[in-house]
């Protein structure tokens, strides 16, 4: 399979974070996605850490200044 | 999944400001849309001022002129797919050929067994607005592999439709790998000013939460 690459930049505001979260949430422990987006997902970041503590891995890929790519894994159980 | 510009959303406009849309919003290339005519075979795909090229992805077909020979003879000289709306007759062209379809899980059936015989390709033309958020998960199913291009209505900024749908789209197209490309494209009747401000003055639409701060700080005083 391709890697799996979820770009959000043209995904209307109030979608972006739900289509996140259910991409994540779809995945098998162990599995990951990058999502691609036109600003720095930090405020997502914190969601992340608060809804699925322990269950998240966080890695930039890139960091702007017009895409930050973000490699978003789930912890193995 | 790489995203593309057609060339529909700025109607009229030089190459520049096409190559300069793409390159802002680091998009993957161009897709050449119907209403956008090509004047020579030879017409270029560099930026004349800035020396870099803007690649074009796909060259679309006008709907009854699968025959044009100037179109064919641009797609392939640009390195560029094909997108037909008629699978009838044999399409001269050495690249990539993809069958175009709508959301009628038929039709994407029916585009997918034509592209499996002729060794080709299928691109999907879905509107959010119109689109059963029920039959993403079949028409995909349908389309598996072949599907290499996608005509995406009602993104931003024409965005009138249903966000869930865009969501519950683009979640099932990560998920299956899809690497291929989906262009924006305008809406019939979409107003070019609010694409051309879009595409080459505003700045990013961010998350909600910043685009609910952003709508705070332009609220005009009372």
């Amino acid at each position: 399979m391709a890697e799996r690459v979820l770009d959000v930049r043209i995904i209307p505001p109030s979608a972006k974070h739900p289509t996140i979260f259910a991409t994540f949430d779809k995945l098998e422990p162990g599995e990951h996605f990058v999502l691609v987006n036109d600003h720095d997902p930090v405020p997502l970041k914190y969601q992340f850490d608060f809804t699925r503590e322990g269950q998240v891995v966080w890695e930039y890929l890139e960091q702007g200044p017009e895409v930050w790519r973000v490699k978003i894994s789930k912890t193995k159980e | 999944m790489k995203l593309c510009l057609s060339t529909d959303a700025l109607p009229g406009s030089s190459w520049e400001e096409l190559a300069y849309a793409v390159r802002r919003r680091a998009f993957d290339g161009l897709e050449w849309g119907c209403s956008r005519p090509i004047h020579s075979v030879g017409e270029s795909s560099e930026t004349p001022q800035s020396g870099q090229s803007v690649a074009v992805r796909w060259v679309m077909m006008p709907a009854a002129a699968s025959s044009d020979g100037v179109r064919i003879a641009f797609a392939e000289r640009v390195g560029a797919g094909l997108v037909i709306r008629d699978p009838s007759g044999p399409v001269p062209f050495g690249g990539r050929v993809a069958l175009l379809h709508g959301s009628d899980p038929e039709e994407a059936a029916a585009a997918a067994a034509w592209a499996k015989r002729n060794d080709a390709y299928t691109a999907w033309d879905v509107d959010v607005q119109t689109l059963d958020g029920s039959l993403v998960d079949t028409i995909l199913d349908y389309a598996g592999e072949r599907l290499v291009h996608l005509l995406l209505h009602r993104a931003e900024p024409d965005t009138d439709g249903h966000p869930e749908v865009t969501g519950a789209l683009f979640t099932r197209l990560a998920l299956m790998g899809y690497g291929s490309t989906i262009a924006i494209v305008p809406v019939l009747g979409a107003d070019p000013a609010l694409w051309r401000r879009r595409l080459l003055e505003d700045r990013r639409w961010g998350c909600q939460a910043a685009h609910a701060k952003k709508s705070r700080v332009e609220r005009p005083a009372p």
